[in-house]
């Protein structure tokens, strides 16, 4: 079992009061949080600048589909969890990556996260 | 040896046969005397009576006023003797009796004589046939395509036929149209495959072969075209294979309907109830948020919030249901085990009973009920702790649905229950017209009986 404790862990949520929550879980989990970011450009920029573990990413993001953040994601081989509010509707989006239905609890969260780190994209350690 | 009596007798007779087997009249217009004899059929046809004379007066007369010009200019092309026209025409008649309109086809040949240097008609004589009957036919038969053309253009159809083993399409104007070309076009099937949006053709051509079935020959298919201005069109073929005795595909008749409108309609209607179920969706997860951060963090008693929580969960999960199902009837297996979902590890459920389908309004209340009977056994009954289980067995009875929830396992359970908010739920949530729930604490394990009576 891989572990979160001082995972650095991006997330985007565009609504502050879920952002706020899940920010919440991660603290708990031991997680470093970068972000939360609201906006697509807030979370490229993000990824650009900094050394990240894993994404917590929201599908819809201002009512545009966040493929933009999931590409750059995937280009640097960062795993992710796609949360949203679709179900199992997002399997497009998400591409084999573990798939979190909003509402979810921090349990979820966690053990959607663990899976998304020993995925075949993630490093089973944290980086130096 | 015969006589030319005998074969001018002989003659006479066969002629008079056939003109009682067709229904054949006679004129005969002695262009010298002017006298013209009509046989009984011919005077039948124009409406004379037996026996009265016939002049050419006459005949004009029962000759429709908008054909005369015809017949007459018929007349004087049989005469010309340069010309000796003896083409059979149609004409209308007026008939002479009843006033009523007929057709007649009329066939006439001319005997010149010649004296001297000039050649003059003596005599013009022929047939006519009333031939309102297949008039009638024939323009019956003209409205029914037109009525069949005009249906297949106001449903915005056309309709194709396939040569299979030539791979040879018989293109109409309506077909070029569906495909956005031009009417006069001729695309070769190869050219119209191209159109097709990609993976349709393999898509069309799957459904085909699963048509090759000479028991049931028709199939149909929707698929998009790409117009010459770049947009995709939805059309729906539809279409029966036709099969050589040998049973291989010889030949495919079909329709082209353009289902754009349609298509576009649903994708709209798609696509809101996305965004609807989206915006539902996160608005509980911002409820879960409000509850978390109101009554969560550092708060007395925890138990509450993760039961709020919990009730939550349910909801969201029976309102994916609810737009999965679009408002139909959902299934009781994919509500059971969405709600079980989250006390599922490992999987401790037996699930047993036909897949049954339930009316939508009793989405949330069983989910609640569910969701109520897994906490409960999560905190006290068979799934708390390492070994328990919980059978879920249904049956459709006389009394409608019976679903049974038993738990075994787990630790011993106390003869008597709290009467908090949990149990209140699982016993009252149900809609009294549609079903009950009893509990019982069984000392092996929670009983619990709901009734849902399934409608009409």
């Amino acid at each position: 079992m891989t572990t979160l404790l001082g995972r650095r862990v991006l997330l985007v949520e565009d609504e502050s009061l879920i952002a706020m929550m899940a920010n919440d879980f991660l603290n708990d989990l031991g997680v470093e949080v970068i972000g939360p970011a609201t906006s697509i450009d807030a979370a490229l920029d993000l990824i650009s600048t900094h050394n990240i573990d894993a994404a917590v990413l929201d599908v819809n993001i201002r009512g545009e589909l966040s493929h933009r953040v999931a590409d750059a994601l995937r280009e640097r081989r960062i795993p992710m969890v796609c949360a949203t509010g679709y179900g199992h509707g997002a399997a497009d989006f998400a591409k084999g990556a573990p798939i979190i239905d909003k509402p979810y609890s921090k349990e979820k969260l966690a053990n959607s996260l663990h899976s998304a780190l020993s995925g075949p994209q993630g490093s089973g350690s944290p980086s130096a | 040896m015969r006589r030319p009596i005998d074969k001018f007798r002989d003659d006479n007779l066969k002629l008079r046969l056939a003109l009682r087997a067709a229904p054949l009249g006679i004129w005969d217009w002695n262009l010298e005397t002017n006298e013209m004899s009509y046989s009984p059929r011919a005077r039948v046809i124009c409406g004379f009576s037996p026996d009265e004379s016939i002049t050419i007066e006459k005949v004009r007369a029962v000759t429709h006023p908008a054909d005369l010009p015809v017949t007459s200019e018929q007349a004087r092309m049989a005469l010309d003797p340069e010309i000796r026209n003896n083409e059979p025409y149609e004409y209308r008649l007026v008939r002479a009796d009843t006033g009523e309109i007929r057709w007649a086809l009329a066939y006439g040949e001319v005997v010149f004589q010649r004296s001297g240097d000039t050649v003059k008609a003596v005599r013009f004589l022929g047939t006519i046939e009333d031939i309102t009957a297949r008039k009638q036919a024939e323009n019956a038969l003209r409205e029914a395509e037109l009525r069949q053309r005009l249906a297949i253009d106001a449903a915005r159809m056309a309709v194709w036929e396939l040569d299979v083993p030539a791979d040879r399409l018989m293109v109409t104007p309506e077909l070029n149209r569906m495909f956005g070309l031009a009417e006069d076009a001729c695309p070769t099937v190869a050219e119209l495959r191209t159109l097709l949006a990609p993976g349709d053709l393999e898509r069309i051509m799957e459904i085909r072969s699963r048509a090759a079935d000479v028991a049931d020959p028709y199939f149909e298919a929707e698929f998009r075209c790409r117009f010459p201005d770049g947009s995709l069109r939805w059309r729906l073929l539809r279409a029966e294979v036709q099969h050589s005795p040998a049973g291989e595909p010889q030949r495919i008749i079909g329709v082209l309907m353009d289902i754009d409108e349609r298509k576009r309609g649903d994708e709209q209607k798609h696509l809101l109830l996305r965004e609807v179920h989206h915006r539902v969706k996160n608005s509980l997860s911002v409820i879960q948020a409000l509850a978390t951060q109101s009554f969560g963090r550092g708060a007395a008693n925890p138990t509450a919030l993760n039961g709020f929580l919990g009730r939550l969960a349910a909801l969201a999960k029976a309102t994916d249901l609810a737009v999965a199902q679009q408002g139909e009837p959902f299934s009781l297996t994919d509500l059971i085990v969405g709600v079980a979902e989250p006390f599922q590890s490992p999987n401790r459920f037996d699930l047993r009973g036909e897949d049954i389908k339930l009316p939508a309004r009793m989405n949330v209340p069983l989910a609640l009920v569910f969701n109520e009977l897994c906490t409960n056994a999560a905190k006290f009954g068979a799934l708390s702790n390492a070994e328990g289980r919980v059978g879920i067995r249904w049956e459709t009875t006389a009394r409608g649905l019976e679903v049974h929830w038993q738990e075994s396992g787990g630790p011993p359970v106390p003869p008597k229950l709290g009467r908090g908010f949990g149990l209140r739920l699982i016993l009252d949530v149900l809609p009294v017209e549609f079903g009950s729930a009893q509990i019982d604490p069984l000392p092996s394990g929670i009983s619990c009986h709901i009734l849902i009576a399934t409608p009409g």
